[in-house]
């Protein structure tokens, strides 16, 4: 029987007290880690997808909304954007690379994107299992979407159109997985990857039926023609043959000019041609420029600002946590005057009265502060299940942050504010005065 | 062994206290007697050094307690003195050996569970060590409190009003108690007491 061992007897004596302080401190601590891990999460997740691209080419609208769709696939494209005048880009010297992407319909909510082969390359994402695609409707998936979905190689799905689930599906092609990615813990993980051309041919073939549905829906079956290139599925290789003829009676001649991307990821060679070609872009062509670190700068500040508010209101808790933990040790105080008495009766020193109080509110407040780190981990957890299945992380946040030790030294400094009164007056405590009164 | 003299106690705007000197050899007993707010309360927390006198000294065993320091006092008082209180006095949070235990860590003493056992023992209670002190009835808390003060086997044991609370049955086996323990351990008795019915345990009687 020592000190700390009284301190334990004593804090599991009145187990509601304790619970009470250990609760509010944990939802302090908790509340505040899972904010801190949350915006180092956002803002890895956001810098490591953004900070490859220098510049997205889209179709006009907003920016913001072009580079969520472009570069993390959570929102829908502004619309479409000519082939040709987009490649046209590509001779400007300033413009290092330039990879297009086309994407509208997806598979089990997991988006479909067509592009080169440099889009791979550009998240360093390699082909764990399989080959890239090569023919039309071969596809390449990622990590995310082969473990979600428990695709394997050979298996063959529909695509839908659209971002969600349940769109209307194009199924008379069946896209075939021909490979899976390792994880790059980029946006392809949660992507299904495949050629432009397979992307154009889905298109057309539901403008197809479209069309053979009646004049109703022409106008729209005119918007997916635009997308077409290729009724034959030997001519993928685009630009050796386009002098087809139909086999079936919709003639659907379609020049390469008239083929269209939904954006195009530019790698720029130096800061001149960050400043001029956005200018350049948005002045002289129908397609409009946005840099992603621009926009999601925009995006954290926003953010920040609602994270700034809930985090006020953590520390509200920790200071109440702070106060419940005051409140605690003074109301037993008072009720253990006597027992403080008696231990003085019994030798006890008036300093390890002082340190049996303060130990009693550090022992309570380090309990508060792992049990808040657990429960910060748990939502962790959860957060990050949702997440995941729109941006990819590669946190895990089961690691320590430097806030969580600032958090640390809150806590301990709370508990030592909250002892300090009630360690004071049992400092002073008057033995002979407590043992006759009490 | 204890000697007491010229002492006066005055606590700040309230009543003053002058007290006989008086002597207790080692192993003696002596009871004290006197009338409710005539100081009795006052004078053993003087002898137990939980009280420092205004004027006059207390020597235990050749200590003038006056003389020693905060720290030195502490432990003087964990070592040498027990006491016993009018009313049970008891950690709630621990259990009966729990506080026994507590009692000889306070003091610098460590002891086999024997030793604790033993001692609730002879006080008929050998089955309560692990029982919380709410658990026991009053007439079974004074007798535990009795075992407690003596665990760090003092050479004094001061005991206020140990009986004022008991039936007369109870009254003459805790005074039984008393004088069987401070016997065998060689423990020099003192009790303060305004009880009547225990005068006839003692040849040294000291009415204040």
């Amino acid at each position: 029987m020592n000190i700390l061992s009284l301190v334990i007897k004593n804090i599991l004596y009145k187990p509601l007290n304790s619970f009470l302080c250990i609760l509010l401190i944990a939802l302090g601590v908790g509340i505040i880690s899972l904010l801190s891990h949350t915006q180092i999460q956002l803002n890895d997740t956001f810098t490591r997808n953004a900070s490859k691209t220098d510049i997205v080419v889209g179709a006009k609208g907003s920016p913001l909304q072009l580079i969520l769709s472009s570069i993390f696939h959570i929102d829908s494209p502004t619309g479409n954007i000519s082939l040709k005048e987009a490649e046209k880009l590509k001779k400007n010297p300033l413009i290092a690379s330039a990879i297009p992407l086309s994407y509208g319909d997806n598979y089990a909510g997991f988006r479909i994107v067509g592009t080169r082969y440099e889009y791979l390359e550009l998240y360093g994402a390699e082909i764990s299992e399989g080959k890239l695609w090569a023919g039309v409707y071969e596809a390449v998936i990622g990590e995310e979407v082969a473990k979600k979905l428990n695709l394997k190689i050979g298996d063959e799905f529909a695509s839908a159109h659209g971002f969600m689930e349940g769109g209307e599906v194009h199924d008379d092609e069946q896209y075939i997985v021909v490979g899976i990615l390792k994880p790059s813990y980029s946006v392809l993980d949660q992507l299904i990857l495949t050629s432009l051309e397979s992307v154009w041919e889905a298109h057309e073939h539901l403008a197809h039926e479209e069309e053979s549905k009646g004049e109703a829906i022409k106008d729209e079956t005119h918007e997916h023609e635009e997308l077409h290139l290729h009724d034959d599925k030997e001519s993928h290789d685009h630009k050796k043959s386009h002098d087809h003829e139909d086999e079936d009676n919709h003639a659907h001649h379609h020049e390469e000019d008239d083929r269209q991307i939904t954006a195009l990821l530019l790698k720029i060679r130096n800061p001149i041609g960050l400043m001029q070609i956005p200018r350049q872009i948005n002045k002289n062509t129908q397609m409009q420029a946005a840099s992603p670190l621009f926009e999601v700068g925009r995006l954290m500040n926003l953010s920040d600002q609602a994270l700034k508010m809930i985090e006020m209101i953590a520390y509200l808790i920790m200071l109440v946590a702070g106060l419940s933990v005051f409140i605690s040790l003074y109301n037993n105080l008072k009720n253990r005057k006597g027992e403080m008495a008696l231990m003085r009766v019994y030798g006890a020193s008036r300093k390890q009265l002082v340190y049996m109080l303060i130990l009693e509110a550090l022992i309570l407040s380090a309990i508060g502060f792992i049990a808040g780190l657990i429960l910060s981990r748990l939502g962790l957890w959860v957060v990050n299940f949702y997440i995941n299945s729109t941006i990819p992380a590669q946190y895990s946040g089961f690691h320590f942050i430097i806030q969580e030790f600032w958090l640390l030294l809150m806590a301990l400094a709370i508990a030592l504010t909250a002892a300090l009164l009630p360690a004071v007056n049992a400092f002073q405590l008057n033995i002979s005065k407590t043992l006759q009164n009490d | 062994m204890i000697q007491v003299k010229s002492l006066q106690f005055e606590y700040p705007k309230g009543p003053r206290f002058s007290f006989p000197d008086f002597s207790v050899d080692t192993k003696d007993h002596l009871l004290i007697l006197g009338k409710s707010g005539i100081g009795k309360t006052t004078l053993l927390h003087i002898l137990a050094g939980i009280l420092p006198s205004s004027k006059g000294n207390v020597m235990i065993n050749e200590t003038t307690i006056s003389q020693l320091s905060a720290t030195q006092l502490d432990c003087f008082r964990a070592n040498h003195m027990g006491v016993v209180f009018q009313k049970a006095r008891f950690i709630q949070s621990l259990s009966l050996l729990e506080n026994f235990q507590l009692a000889a860590y306070l003091a610098g003493n460590k002891y086999k569970k024997k030793h604790y056992s033993d001692l609730l023992h002879t006080l008929n209670m050998a089955d309560y060590l692990q029982k919380r002190p709410s658990q026991l009835s009053e007439g079974q808390q004074q007798r535990a409190s009795i075992a407690m003060a003596l665990v760090n086997q003092p050479s004094v044991l001061l005991t206020d009003e140990p009986t004022s609370s008991l039936d007369d049955e109870n009254c003459e086996q805790v005074m039984k108690i008393f004088k069987e323990l401070c016997e065998t351990h060689g423990t020099t008795l003192i009790i303060i007491t305004h009880d009547q019915r225990i005068k006839s345990h003692f040849n040294n009687v000291l009415t204040l």
